[in-house]
């Protein structure tokens, strides 16, 4: 597992490291423009944390690397999306597909109690809950990756049409309709990469 | 964007070593974090400590209201970033002798979210510590929903007379009750009229157009009442004047406290004839102003407006307001 984890992390890190401006525009027009900027320092976090702990078993090294994120990233956005992070350490390669799903409902669990939100706020959830949602409704994932995709991009593209109901955005003229989600954007970027590398 | 500054990942750093250098008769850095404001003086132990986590570009406050009969500590986020719970509880435990600590925390998602984490994380470790929601915006929810409006200027009273308390040896529940009736008799609305640049991504937080301005707008350009042209200060004050007075009860004979406070670019001279225009509009309704407190305090950069904020006062709270503090940045 070790080996797909970091497969995992440094390609997020890449893609984040090159779609990081294009978050901090995309922010300008529901926050305050730095969203791409601040998941970047959460990832770089990650990149580095998780190669100086090879040795630790996985459950520990996420549980460090989720901390850590959420002390550098802070906001709203670190808090919340270090969740997923410290959950994935449950990873169990005797029953992937199980643990995957597992790793999601307790993600969104934690993610609805902590920041108050639900689905269809325009959130990181729009996100989590449709994979999640097709993840229960299948099985042999190594086999859906190209359809999970499907179901990341149209989640994403989803969240365009929402008004916000949580965050800065929601005090906008706009409640943020017309443009996507930056949290859920950088969102979708990682859990495609995680399902790239783990399935 | 034209700010001197040296690094970008730098600025609150920077900014907090210069704070500390140019204060340090008055404040200094926790021993283990240097995100962390302390008093110099730490208040004695039989008290209770108040402290608040927030992001920075708002300066001064709020380590600039680290002092006594202030603040005990300020844990600072990046900009406009609340500090995560892991750290807002590492300023906490610093209080862990302390007879009760509360944590002041303005109603903006980030910073109730980790202020919360913070507080749980406390009372796993046994500790008396309570968190005091503020919230005073009314541009920012309707009348009957205030728990949903946004912390403002005003949250000022809260911090000033808690501070004035503490300081006396009151317990952490009688705090927190005149907090919540502080925060309870408290209104506040303000304006933009030119945003401010994001240190961080270089670029203004929201647009107006040069005739526009924008009430009820929040501290990083959140919408309120909507757009307006521009007009003279006793139109703007009238308008937020008559929705603050939508908005709570006023009775001839109340004595309230007023707080002008600039958003970073507005001129004294503006401020005060703001003030002017409020007082004014307050003696036609037989209600008296005592000790206001006008200046640039709660800011988002070199944004250009301002926010009135009124405290609906008690004798008590008038006396805790105007004693005396040692904060660098509070001037009465």
């Amino acid at each position: 597992m070790h080996s797909d984890y970091q497969k995992w992390i440094l390609n997020s890190y890449d893609k984040i490291l090159s779609d990081y401006v294009y978050l901090d525009k995309l922010d300008q027009q529901v926050g305050d423009g730095d969203h791409g900027s601040t998941i970047l320092k959460g990832m770089k976090v990650a990149k580095e944390l998780f190669l100086s702990n090879l040795d630790y078993p996985i459950e520990e090294s996420m549980a460090i690397i989720s901390k850590q994120m959420r002390i550098e990233m802070g906001g709203a956005s670190g808090i919340l999306m270090s969740i997923f992070f410290a959950e994935s350490g449950k990873i169990d390669e005797t029953s992937l597909d199980l643990s995957i799903i597992k790793i999601f409902e307790k993600t969104i669990d934690k993610i609805m109690k902590r920041g108050r939100v639900e689905a269809g706020d325009k959130s990181i959830l729009d996100i989590y809950i449709p994979v999640l949602n097709f993840l229960k409704q299948n099985t042999n994932f190594q086999s859906k990756k190209e359809e999970i995709n499907k179901i990341l991009s149209q989640s994403l593209e989803k969240t365009k049409d929402m008004e916000a109901k949580v965050g800065r955005a929601k005090f906008l003229e706009n409640k943020g309709v017309g443009f996507v989600d930056p949290g859920a954007k950088s969102t979708e970027i990682i859990l495609r990469a995680y399902f790239e590398s783990v399935l | 964007m034209k700010k001197i500054i040296n690094k970008k990942d730098q600025i609150v750093d920077d900014m907090l070593n210069g704070y500390t250098k140019a204060n340090s008769d008055r404040v200094k850095f926790s021993k283990n974090n240097k995100r962390i404001i302390l008093r110099s003086q730490p208040k004695s132990i039989d008290k209770t400590a108040l402290l608040i986590g927030n992001g920075s570009g708002h300066e001064p406050i709020a380590m600039g209201w680290v002092g006594e009969g202030l603040l005990d500590a300020n844990i600072v986020g990046d900009i406009f970033a609340a500090p995560s719970g892991d750290l807002i509880f590492e300023g906490i435990e610093i209080f862990k002798e302390n007879s009760g600590c509360i944590l002041l925390i303005s109603n903006h998602a980030g910073d109730v979210m980790n202020g919360e984490m913070a507080i749980e994380l406390a009372n796993d470790n046994n500790m008396n510590a309570d968190l005091l929601l503020m919230y005073d915006d009314i541009a920012s929810a309707p009348k009957g929903n205030e728990d949903q409006r946004r912390g403002g200027a005003g949250t000022t009273f809260i911090y000033k007379i808690l501070g004035a308390l503490s300081e006396m040896g009151e317990d952490k529940e009688t705090l927190l009750s005149l907090g919540g009736l502080v925060r309870d008799q408290t209104r506040t609305l303000s304006i933009a009229i030119d945003s401010g640049t994001s240190p961080i991504s270089g670029e203004k937080i929201f647009h107006l157009e040069d005739d526009e301005v924008f009430i009820g707008m929040g501290v990083h350009g959140e919408s309120g009442y909507g757009r307006q042209k521009i007009s003279s200060s006793k139109k703007v004050v009238k308008f937020m004047m008559d929705k603050i007075f939508d908005d709570f009860d006023y009775k001839h004979g109340d004595v309230v406290i007023p707080f002008i406070n600039g958003s970073g670019a507005t001129t004294l001279m503006e401020l005060l004839i703001i003030y002017n225009d409020v007082e004014e509009y307050l003696a036609q309704y037989k209600i008296k102003c005592f000790k206001p407190l006008v200046n640039e305090y709660i800011t988002t950069q070199e944004s250009a407006g301002f926010s009135i904020s009124l405290l609906n006062s008690n004798e008590q709270m008038r006396r805790l307001w105007s004693s005396p503090s040692s904060a660098p940045y509070f001037h009465l």
